[in-house]
């Protein structure tokens, strides 16, 4: 359904491309009477769709097999140009479907004020083959049927399949807001935003229940959406000759009608291995509490410059301050009243706060001939005040909470480590013009990166980018390079580890140092080096066809990284020619190729050896994405009968290869499947204009898709022992719409 | 409720159609215009006395009261009869085609205008800097501006940003090409302070617009979460799920391979039917259990499981 949506308003919003600033003219012209020129627009009609898909309108769409209405209007109302009035008026309306409908309105006095408002909706459709044995979908409390017969393997859930019920994921969106605008002839200029958005629905979710070391398991879940928000921002401006700032305050606030969902746990009390104390809280009396989003509120005050310091040089700053707060209050360790909790939770809230401060500074001149000359920099800081305490927690709602002998000695007593950082960014950039239209350019950008709880505490990346653009009379073009490299100080595999452990429990044994293989670095904190090249060129072969190309090339080594990510590489690169032939028939077509690699390295630590290459594996995933369209306009009848074609079409892959040495049997590897999504989609409409201002347009699309997934494909609701899963398949479809509008123009 | 928000301003619209609006009017025989409007009749020119530019009672917009000469400079070889009875040359300001002017001079008279608010940084940009022309993606003689149009605008930026097209079109990608929203509800193409023109100070800031229930804080966060979310995330369109880089598990292990299970090499063998199938190659992967990874409230969700 992606292009389907966007037809009609397109048509109302392309109101004739032809070359408008061809001025030439050979002969001396006679006074003709003005073409009336329509300013507003109106397309109603309906529509067929020919089956029943989430996938096919998961953005908006229509998701139902049947009839469908649909309305798209643009409507603006201003005086005669030269009539001294400055009222105006805006309108505009989308409805498609049930689903999809946005109005919005806007009406002013030009230059004085403004005033508007807006209403949009649409539904992002998730699937509609999930399943679940819980009792309660849409609520937050599931509970498993009456005749549940509960066993340690969700493979062995007799009646599993005979308690399915069917689940429509999806979620409303809706949003309203309006605006207000009031610029008294001073500079000065008022501008108020407010919005208010909805949304509402079902969510694919999952949570674990269990303890952490005995193969927990995974219960598949519908997560309840019911979230709110609301925004305000008020700014004051203003615009002087030489200099204009702003000042605003921002207001944005969330909340979640629900708190928690308490989801039964479906699995028997043991799975046969031996836990401290016996077996774990399974069925029927232990339940789970999954947290939803905590209601969060921020507060943002900002104030923007900018001075002209001479007509071609330009300073600008920005500065602001963002206050985030969070205190919903606190869940149980757990809900199950079967397990001793003998530390309750330290505090009733979070009482979190965050502080972040940002500003900016820039400098933009051309003042020397030929050349130009940007610098900036940006500090980025969060810190994060919300208070460190120390959690006894209960894993997976399975266990006893810990009662160490000794204080604090306990793998599952920990501290929260709210994390702050300083981003601090200089960048500068000089740029040289041999001619009017070529520009050579060099750019130099450093990041710098403090962290605390994070296993690289300081990061500093040093980016140089060499440019070349230039234009010719029929053709333009452009070059870059960078080369990146980032480096800092060591890695430390055990901070966040020591960092939210008691002393005492660190201090117990070896046993209890970080549990992260030291060799393997994450991939956003180790050392790199990157080198990119792109470049682009268009080329206006003759008046009628054009023709235009990109590629790009980036690649990073994390050269420091043993295990982890390793190497990444992307290709990616278009070609687009267009075709037009005076008014009768443009034409358009691209071609685009991607290709992404990663390549990993783990350790499988199946034993206390940490140096052994047989416990080495390799993982190489790789993206292949080609993409394509065309679309042809012709104008069969000129100002009468217009004919468009589309089609667009994605083929991506995914191809991942593991290599592993088998010494253990999970550590034994076999090929995957490429995992492959492929879309066809074929647009093809007629517009026959009756009169200057009254058309009628027939369309059909049709759209084909195929997604194959392992993830999904071939898996059972209780596809191995510790999940029961969703139901979910990977979509597939062909689907036809047929579509029958008139259009009005006045 | 929310309809309550804009009532006043619906009000205030239907009270204002009953004053000096008027949707349909002739073009009359304006001095200043009359001579381009002799031979320059196509709806794509004449469209410009629809638009705020073209308002006389408005003493900003100059087009009004100087003509298109504002604009388009002075043209006097234009505007003159050719003597010797070949082509006319063309206007002193060209937009668009072969005789296109160079493009600070295309800009000028749009950014003299124009270089408030949200283009305050427009200077030093990443457009202006890659000689990007106003008109480039603007029409400015047209009603609805397609750059202006959520249904459009994304056809308008994809004219250049063939990546991103590419990206749209992935079975995981924001709904832009389905017109429920724009580019510009992300990246603000006039310039910012944030990185790749993005609307707001930062990645984030930007992602939380919309995905506001992630923001927290939290009382157990996920460090690359709060840090930046295109360390997982890539904005414009995947062949992964949720617009992941890399699938789970495999994204997941390029930062966690530890004593238990998340350090195994997961292949065919793993996935149903295979020799071991786990519950880390199925459905949602390692999200299985570990869902709330964006991060968890609940005193008991240090492994983002609650």
């Amino acid at each position: 359904m992606r292009r389907f949506i966007g037809f009609v308003p397109y048509l109302l919003a392309c109101g004739g491309a032809a070359a408008q600033d061809d001025f030439s003219i050979g002969e001396i012209p006679k006074p003709k009477d003005p073409p009336r020129v329509f300013a507003s627009e109106v397309v109603a009609g309906a529509g067929y769709q020919s089956l029943d898909s989430f996938y096919f309108g998961r953005y908006g769409g229509v998701v139902d097999e049947g009839p469908f209405g649909f309305i798209a209007g643009s409507l603006n109302g201003r005086p005669l140009w030269d009539s001294g009035a400055i009222r105006y008026w805006e309108a505009d309306v989308l409805l498609k479907g049930p689903d999809r409908y946005a109005v919005s309105a806007a009406i002013g006095d030009q230059g004085s004020w403004r005033m508007a408002a807006f209403h949009d909706a649409f539904t992002r459709f998730v699937t509609e083959s999930a399943r679940t044995p819980f009792d309660g979908a849409g609520t937050t409390r599931l509970v498993l049927p009456t005749n549940w017969n509960s066993t340690a393997s969700s493979l062995a859930f007799n009646q599993l399949l005979p308690n399915l019920k069917p689940l429509e994921l999806k979620t409303d969106w809706r949003t309203t807001g309006s605006t207000f605008v009031l610029a008294p002839k001073n500079g000065y200029e008022l501008r108020i935003r407010m919005e208010h958005r909805e949304r509402e629905g079902l969510k694919p979710h999952s949570l674990s229940f269990g303890p952490e070391a005995n193969f927990p398991v995974g219960v598949f879940f519908p997560l309840p959406i019911d979230f709110t928000t609301n925004r305000l921002t008020a700014a004051l401006a203003f615009v002087g000759q030489r200099s204009s700032w702003e000042v605003s305050y921002g207001l944005h606030e969330f909340h979640d009608d629900d708190t928690s969902v308490l989801v039964q746990n479906p699995f028997a009390r043991s799975l046969g291995l031996p836990w401290p104390g016996g077996a774990f809280a399974g069925f029927p009396f232990a339940n789970a509490q999954y947290s939803t989003p905590p209601n969060s509120v921020a507060h943002r005050f900002a104030l923007t410059g900018t001075y002209a310091v001479t007509p071609r040089t330009r300073l600008t700053a920005r500065l602001s301050h963002t206050i985030q707060k969070q205190n919903e209050p606190f869940l149980p360790y757990s809900p199950t009243a079967q397990l001793v909790v003998r530390t309750p939770v330290p505090r009733a809230s979070l009482d979190g706060k965050v502080r972040k401060t940002f500003a900016n500074i820039g400098i933009s001149s051309r003042d020397i001939d030929n050349a130009d000359f940007t610098a900036s920099y940006t500090f980025d800081r969060r810190r994060n005040l919300s208070p460190i305490d120390l959690y006894n927690y209960i894993p997976g709602d399975s266990q006893d909470q810990a009662t160490p002998a000794v204080a604090g000695v306990s793998r599952y007593i920990r501290y929260n480590l709210p994390h702050s950082f300083d981003f601090q960014k200089v960048r500068a950039e000089a740029g040289y013009r041999p001619t009017a239209r070529t520009r050579l350019s060099l750019a130099y950008t450093g990041d710098f990166k403090e962290r605390d709880f994070q296993q690289v505490l300081h990061s500093n990346e040093h980016t140089v980018t060499a440019k070349a653009l230039t234009t010719f009379e029929r053709a333009s073009g452009w070059i870059s390079a960078s080369y990146v490299r980032r480096g800092g100080s060591d890695y430390e595999d055990a901070v966040a580890w020591d960092a939210s452990h008691t002393t005492n429990y660190l201090n117990a044994g070896p046993q209890n140092q970080s549990i992260e293989y030291p060799l393997l670095f994450k991939y956003y904190l180790a050392d790199r080096k990157r080198t990119e090249v792109k470049g682009g060129l268009t080329f206006d072969v003759t008046e009628q066809v054009a023709f235009s190309a990109s590629a790009g090339r980036a690649r990073d080594d994390y050269y420091k990284s043993l295990f982890g990510l390793r190497k990444s590489r992307s290709l990616i690169a278009s070609a687009d020619v267009s075709y037009a032939l005076s008014n009768i028939v443009t034409a358009t077509a691209f071609y685009s190729y991607e290709r992404y690699s990663y390549d990993q390295k783990g350790y499988y630590i199946f034993n206390t050896n940490l140096t052994n290459p047989s416990q080495e594996w390799t993982a190489r995933n790789r993206d292949a994405v080609n993409s394509a369209g065309a679309r042809v306009e012709w104008h069969a009848m000129p100002d009468k009968l217009k004919v468009t074609t589309l089609y667009t079409l994605s083929d991506g892959s995914t191809d991942i290869d593991v290599a592993a040495t088998a010494f253990t049997p999970l550590a034994t590897v076999a090929p995957l499947p490429d995992v492959i999504a492929k879309t066809h989609h074929v647009g093809l409409e007629g517009e026959y204009r009756f009169k200057p201002d009254w058309s009628v347009i027939v369309g059909w699309v049709y759209e084909d898709h195929v997604t194959r997934d392992w993830a999904y494909d071939n898996v059972a609701i209780a596809p191995v022992a510790q999940i029961l899963g969703s139901g979910i398949v990977s979509p597939h479809y062909s689907a036809h719409v047929l579509t029958l509008a008139t259009k009005v123009a006045f | 409720m929310g309809a309550a928000w804009g009532l006043p301003v619906v009000l205030a619209l239907i009270a204002g159609l009953a004053g000096p609006a008027q949707a349909q009017r002739t073009l009359g025989s304006p001095t200043d215009v009359k001579a381009c409007m002799n031979c320059h009749e196509e709806q794509s020119v004449l469209g410009v006395f629809h638009t705020s530019h073209m308002v006389k009672g408005d003493p900003r917009t100059e087009v009004a009261t100087q003509g298109c000469q504002n604009c388009h400079g002075a043209s006097q070889e234009h505007m003159a009869r050719p003597n010797d009875g070949g082509p006319r040359p063309p206007p002193e300001i060209v937009f668009a085609g072969v005789n296109a002017s160079p493009v600070e001079v295309r800009n000028r008279g749009c950014i003299g205008c124009h270089e408030a608010g949200a283009r305050i940084h427009w200077r030093g940009s990443q457009h202006e800097s890659s000689d990007v022309a106003c008109t480039d993606c603007h029409a400015s003689h047209t009603v609805e501006d397609a750059v202006r149009v959520k249904a459009t605008q994304g056809e308008v930026c994809f004219g250049c940003h063939a990546e991103q097209r590419a990206a749209n079109l992935k079975p995981s990608h924001h709904p832009v090409a389905e017109g429920v929203m724009a580019c510009s509800d992300c990246h603000n193409p006039h310039g910012s302070v944030g990185p790749n023109l993005l609307v707001a100070e930062t990645v984030n800031d930007t992602c939380l617009n919309c995905h506001d229930e992630k923001r927290g804080p939290f009382l157990w966060e996920h460090a690359p979460v709060q840090e930046q979310c295109t360390i997982c995330h890539t904005p414009h369109g995947s062949v992964q799920p949720s617009l992941l880089k890399i699938r789970a598990p495999y994204l997941c292990q390029t930062c966690h391979d530890s004593t238990l299970h998340n350090s195994q090499p997961f292949s065919g063998a793993s996935i149903p039917g295979g020799q071991s199938p786990s519950r880390v190659m199925v459905l949602r992967a390692c999200l299985n259990c570990h869902s709330e990874i964006h991060g968890s409230n609940h005193p008991s969700g240090i492994r983002f499981g609650r």
